[in-house]
């Protein structure tokens, strides 16, 4: 139990003060569907291209710390292609749709008391419990 | 501020949620799946993870009426926290 929790609020301190810094230095939230959107909306070259270098910067932090702890790369699950496929494009509908995701809403949006953020997370993640549940039964 | 230092804070602050999800074992889909299949064998492993998050951004936010101007970029100089993050 404590050696999950002690990595566990070690990262989510992270991705706090990542919240904190992108909006007290970028005026950003740093929500991430949010900032994909915006690196694919906008084109690299743009004079606002946070997003790319964001995105960026995720992908190599998070591999730095694969490669630094020897902490092995996740595998990809055994689902059909167009499963994983469907499944993603309906996130990011979603996270439109609902303005944020995890990151936005339950991160930055419940940081700064937002009711609206707060209800966000909860259906979102309420939703996706239920999905996980039909999943199972279905097979 | 320049585009050069707006793109490496950019690049910081990605590179801090990066290693955030990775050391916090969120880059793995079966602990975001254990957390959700909450009639199988629970992982309660994400309940820390966005705990320690939320009260990072709540102690940071907090008292922030306006954002420092000296911070911000021209597109939201003097603009409230609360309209910055219109939706959120």
């Amino acid at each position: 139990m404590t050696s999950m929790a002690v990595p566990a609020l070690a990262g989510g301190l992270l991705i706090g003060l990542c919240a904190v810094l992108m909006m007290a230095w970028l005026g950003r939230i740093a929500g991430i569907s949010g900032i994909f959107w915006q690196a694919v909306s906008r084109p690299a070259f743009s004079p606002v291209a946070h997003g790319a270098f964001s995105l960026i910067g995720l992908l190599t932090g998070a591999w730095t710390v694969h490669r630094v702890t020897g902490l092995a790369l996740p595998v990809l699950p055994e689902t059909d292609t167009w499963q994983i496929v469907l499944a993603g494009l309906l996130v990011g509908f979603g996270a439109r749709l609902g303005s944020g995701c995890t990151s936005g809403h339950g991160v930055c949006g419940i940081g700064r008391l937002s009711v609206r953020s707060l209800v966000a997370t909860c259906v979102f993640v309420l939703a996706a419990m239920l999905t996980v549940f039909v999943m199972k039964m279905g097979g | 501020m320049s585009r050069l230092t707006e793109s490496s804070l950019a690049l910081f602050c990605g590179g801090l949620f990066g290693a955030g999800l990775a050391l916090s074992g969120m880059t793995d889909p079966a602990n975001i799946i254990g957390f959700l299949d909450v009639t199988g064998a629970w992982n309660p492993q994400l309940v820390f993870v966005l705990a320690a998050a939320v009260g990072t951004s709540v102690a940071g936010f907090s008292g922030w009426g306006n954002v420092p101007d000296r911070y911000l970029l021209s597109v939201s100089t003097g603009r409230k926290l609360q309209e910055l993050m219109h939706g959120y």
